[in-house]
Parts: C-alpha cells; sequence; structure tokens
C-alpha cells in the first residue's frame, strides 16, 4: 500500500468513462483501469473518482445497484427513477452509506442521516488536491480550463500524452485535426504541474512540440502501460469459433489507415498470386473500420484471390478475443506510426509470438508488403515444412 | 546621421482605460505596425508555427493595420492558439495607443525583412517594457542588445521562448542610469546633430 499519510486528495477524472456508452475502447480502457488499480493501491479515502459537471468537478460515484433494501426504499422515498435523477442517486446512496442509521424509533420503516456539519470530506477537489486526467481529454471543454484551475484554485494537474500522431501524421487521421490536436497539447503544457508519456518516443515527440512552439515543458515521466489478459466468461460465438476453426493470424486493432492492415491484404494477394493459398493461414481482422479505409475493405471483399482468407470481426467480446488470442498461430502489427502498440503487449501478455513493424516505419514511408510476404512465407511455409 | 526618433509621450487615464476595454485586463505582449507587409511576414515567420509561448490568459495584441492584415491572411486559421491569443485593437488614437503600451508587459518585435529606420524598436525601447526582437529589428540600436529586459532572438523557436521568458517574468522597472540610457532614440537625441549643423551654418560669420 502506498503511504496514506500524505495529505493531498488523488481525483480522477473519469469523464470519459463515466459518458461512454460503447464497449471500452483502448483510452477508455486505460482511464477504467488506472481507477480502479489507483484506488486499491491507494485506498478509495485518499483516492477519489470525479467527473466534468456544470463547471467544475464533482465527485464522481458509480451507479450501481443498492446493496439494501432499506437503501433502495429510502432512495425510491426521495427522488423517483429516471434521467432526470441519474446523477443526484448516487450521491444519496453514498450518503446513505456513509451517515445512514437505524432510527431509535420507528422499527426498520425509518432510516436517520446524521450529518456531521464539521465534516472537512469535499465533494470535489480543492487547493493542493491531485486531479489526474487522461481520457479522451481533447474532446472535452475541461482541458482548456486546466489551467485556471491550476493557477486559481490551486489544482495540481496530471495529464497524459498518448502520442502525437494527429500533429506528426495528420493524413493518417481524420480530416484536419493537427491545429486542434496541436492546441490541445498545448493547453496540457500550460495546465499541467506533470505529463506522464506513455513511451519513450511519445515523451520526445511531445518534448520536441513544446520546443518548437515556445510552450511550457513539464516534468514528463514515462509510464509504459500494463497490459492485462482479456479475460471473460462468455462462450465465443459461431462467427468467431468458425474464424478459429482453422490456423490463422491475428490482427487486433482498429481497421484505420495508419494501422496498415493494407500491407497485410497486399502481402496475401501477391502470396496467393504465387499459388501459394493452401500453404498460408488465414488472417484475422479484429476491429471495427474506421476512417480512410473503404477502399481496402471493398478489395478485400471482392478481390478472388484473397476471398475466404481474410476475416473481419467486429464487436468481439474479452472472452471472445481471449480465445482468439489463444488459438492464433501468431499476431501481427504493421502499424505506421504507434504512441504504444497495446495489442503488442496483449500478444504477449498470451504469449504469443508478434511480427511488428519497426518505430521509423512511417517516417520512412515503407509501405511495401515484399517484406511481410517474405516474412510470412519464412515462418508460414516454414511451419508447414516442419 | 540625423536618425529618426520619437517623442516622449505621457499615458493618462483615459488612454488606460479606453486600452482596457480592449485587451480586457488581460496580460499581453504588443505589436504596434502598420499593415506594411515585411511586417505580417516577419509576424508569421515568428509566430507561423504556433502560438505556445502565451498562457490560456494572455493576449497578443496587435496595434495598427498590421491587426487587419494579420487576420486576413489564409495563414491565420491554421495558426495553432493564434485565434484564440489574438487581438486586434486596430488603428487606434494617440491616447488609446498610450494606454495600450501602458497596460502591454512586452512588445514583439518581428521584424525579419525591410529597410529605414526601426521606429518601432525605438518606440519599444523608450516604453520601458519587456522587447522581445529579431536581430533585423535591431538593426541601429545595437547598444541596446543585451540591456535589461531585451531579448534579441536569432530564429523563430528562440523568438517564441524569449516571448514565453518575458512573459513570465515581473514588470520591467528601468532604473534611472538605463532609463537615461535610451535617451538617445528621443527626437530630441537624434535631430541633435542637425540642430548642431543648422546653428554652425547660421552662426554669424566673422
Amino acid at each position: 500500500m502506498i503511504n496514506k499519510t500524505a495529505q493531498p486528495m488523488v481525483w480522477i477524472n473519469v469523464s470519459t468513462s463515466a459518458n461512454w456508452t460503447r464497449p471500452a475502447v483502448g483510452i477508455v480502457r486505460v482511464e477504467r483501469a488506472l481507477a480502479l488499480h489507483l484506488r486499491e493501491l491507494m485506498g478509495a479515502d485518499q483516492c477519489r473518482l470525479c467527473t466534468w459537471q456544470d463547471e467544475r468537478f464533482i465527485e464522481w460515484t458509480p451507479t450501481t445497484a443498492t446493496e439494501s433494501a432499506v437503501e433502495d426504499r429510502a432512495l425510491e422515498a426521495l427522488v423517483p427513477r429516471g434521467p432526470s435523477f441519474d446523477l443526484v442517486r448516487p450521491f444519496l446512496t453514498r450518503a446513505l452509506r456513509r451517515y445512514g442509521g437505524q432510527a431509535t424509533s420507528g422499527g426498520k420503516d425509518v432510516v436517520r442521516l446524521d450529518i456531521p456539519l464539521t465534516t472537512k470530506t469535499s465533494l470535489q477537489p480543492g487547493p493542493g488536491d491531485f486531479l489526474i486526467s487522461i481520457g479522451l481529454d481533447w474532446d472535452m471543454q475541461y482541458t482548456a480550463r486546466f489551467h485556471t484551475l491550476a493557477t486559481r484554485q490551486g489544482l495540481r494537474i496530471i495529464t497524459c500524452c498518448y502520442d502525437l500522431i494527429p500533429v506528426l501524421f495528420p493524413h493518417y487521421c481524420v480530416g484536419e485535426v493537427a491545429k486542434r490536436f496541436t492546441e490541445y497539447f498545448l493547453d496540457l503544457s500550460w495546465g499541467s504541474e506533470a505529463v506522464l508519456c506513455i513511451s519513450e518516443q511519445t515523451r520526445r515527440d511531445y518534448m520536441e512540440l513544446c520546443k518548437t512552439l515556445g510552450a511550457p515543458k513539464r516534468k514528463s515521466i514515462v509510464i509504459p502501460m500494463g497490459d492485462n489478459i482479456p479475460k471473460g466468461d462468455e462462450a465465443p460465438g459461431e462467427q468467431v469459433l468458425a474464424a478459429s476453426k482453422q490456423p490463422f493470424i491475428l490482427f487486433v486493432s482498429t481497421i484505420e489507415r495508419r494501422k496498415n492492415h493494407e500491407v497485410l491484404y497486399r502481402a496475401y494477394h501477391l502470396l496467393a498470386r504465387q499459388g501459394k493459398v493452401k500453404s498460408l493461414p488465414r488472417l484475422v481482422f479484429v476491429g471495427m473500420p474506421g476512417w480512410g479505409v473503404g477502399d481496402l475493405m471493398k478489395d478485400i471483399e471482392l478481390d478472388p484471390l484473397t476471398r475466404g482468407l481474410i476475416i473481419q470481426l467486429n464487436h468481439v467480446s474479452d472472452g471472445e478475443l481471449s480465445h482468439l488470442y489463444k488459438k492464433a498461430l501468431f499476431c501481427v502489427f504493421p502499424s505506421l506510426y504507434e504512441g504504444w502498440g497495446l495489442p503488442v503487449g496483449e500478444a504477449l501478455a498470451m504469449g504469443k509470438a508478434v511480427i511488428a513493424s519497426g518505430r521509423r516505419l512511417a517516417t520512412r514511408g515503407r509501405r511495401r508488403p515484399g517484406s511481410i510476404c517474405t516474412c510470412l512465407e519464412r515462418i508460414c511455409m516454414g511451419r508447414r515444412d516442419q | 546621421v540625423a536618425a529618426n526618433g520619437v517623442r516622449d509621450r505621457t499615458v493618462n487615464s483615459r488612454g488606460i482605460e479606453k486600452a482596457n476595454g480592449i485587451v480586457g485586463h488581460r496580460k499581453c505582449a504588443l505589436y504596434c505596425a502598420s499593415a506594411h507587409p515585411p511586417n505580417i511576414v516577419g509576424f508569421y515567420e515568428m509566430f507561423g508555427k504556433g502560438v505556445g509561448c502565451l498562457s490560456p490568459e494572455e493576449r497578443l495584441v496587435v496595434a495598427g493595420s498590421a491587426g487587419n492584415a494579420i487576420r486576413a491572411d489564409p495563414r491565420f486559421a491554421n495558426v495553432p492558439s493564434l485565434a484564440r491569443h489574438f487581438v486586434d485593437a486596430g488603428e487606434v488614437d494617440e491616447e488609446t495607443l498610450q494606454g495600450i503600451i501602458h497596460c502591454a508587459h512586452a512588445l514583439v518585435l518581428p521584424i525579419t525583412q525591410g529597410g529605414g529606420t526601426n521606429l518601432k524598436t525605438a518606440e519599444a525601447l523608450w516604453s520601458g517594457r519587456h522587447v522581445v526582437a529579431t536581430p533585423k529589428a535591431m538593426r541601429g540600436f545595437e547598444i541596446f542588445i543585451g540591456q535589461a529586459g531585451v531579448s534579441v532572438c536569432d530564429d523563430d523557436i528562440a523568438f517564441r521562448h524569449g516571448v514565453r521568458d518575458r512573459m513570465a517574468a515581473p514588470p520591467l522597472r528601468l532604473d534611472a542610469l538605463v532609463r537615461d540610457s535610451r535617451r538617445p532614440v528621443l527626437w530630441s537625441s537624434t535631430l541633435r546633430p542637425l540642430m548642431d549643423r543648422v546653428n554652425t551654418l547660421t552662426a554669424p560669420r566673422r
């Protein structure tokens, strides 16, 4: 356990997770993992969660089913169920749990709340408290307020820089993002006391940007992403079972230009044209199609040479992903540029070999499938020969 | 040589009030310039990659017709953080200009080309505010390089760092000695050789 005598409260901004309604993706998972593990390490009294509401950060309590029938009944008596009261119900639950007690009269039909007015327990981060914010902050209003929160309210803000891809390689992203993300990184620099970077590469990129633009260089700490083996009890669905029936190579990633699915397709096309279809394992893409890959998806769908060889799976559960990792021959990750390739760590944690691109691939602009062909041939056909 | 100079002008409360109406009581860096093309070129050469050198609360105020020219330039919308910090004061009267100079924390001189006298450099030096300048802007004023509150920056990255350093520094207070050393930028000093020459010519011949 971390020493609890240190006084400042640590708040984790979970605005991204609290507002996320789809299956969790990379950064959402990271934010949730941080909240979970840091609270375990520090204790819930020392480390609390907050979200941005009404122009301020306030404590966030997860909406969970209440634990006791008494709490349920007390809540029902105070607020009706409905979207308008979604925010207040967790607060009342917390108040009941913290201050509620058995009334001296009225038996089990009365709950008494004794709220000590001298309590210093705050519902929001205060001066000297740490605020850790590592979500999808470029989409959030509060990022531009970090500097004010730090200078006027005394918050000590710690943020995270995942990568500078939208600034360095905007052509791999959706629309014109370079300016917007540059402004976001400037907000981080001005508002943060420290900036966490998920790799040395990201740290170098971030520091270089600060230097170029004249922004203050904050303390930057490299915190590599932890990798958890995806767990899940769900049995694999039919589609996943069918995909994993025969030997296959796995590529876990959103399908977008930067991830370079194209080079794998081209390599498969070339190998198929050379008459090596029977030696090739299937290629399974796990991830949803993103921007700029419409033509590629159409090619994969219509190419008679590779038909049936390349399979795309979407909305894969943790249990199914775990099944796919276990069954895969090995994993591939030919991305053109990454701050931190999370699936590489995931695959290694699952004990799988990974063929990954070198870190300077994007700057060299290498997208030729030839080297991939050679690599696949050596591994796949060598395996057959053995 | 009778160089151009500046007047020793005074600020009044109405000028300060007008200035605060423009600047919004924010800490600001000031660029006084006309729409003369070199002034715009220099501005974008120094700030074109992004305005990371100002905190979110600080402003970059442009007084004079350069403001409109900078805003109308196609690059304006693409420079990160420029629109957030930019305040176009426009062409203001003398009283307001003195108010803006009084309220400014630093004066910037992003001059990278052009010839002639750098009048705005003389004005900046005499203002007593922090000055961030290019070597080109300091042409003719080299004796002031290295003085308190004067940063001369060779390239755009150094210029932006210079702006950040000056904005982070306490307000400049020039001591009497340094203040006196800057008197040569005033008309009364720059015209002295001419006056002496005229006096010599008009003196009764013996």
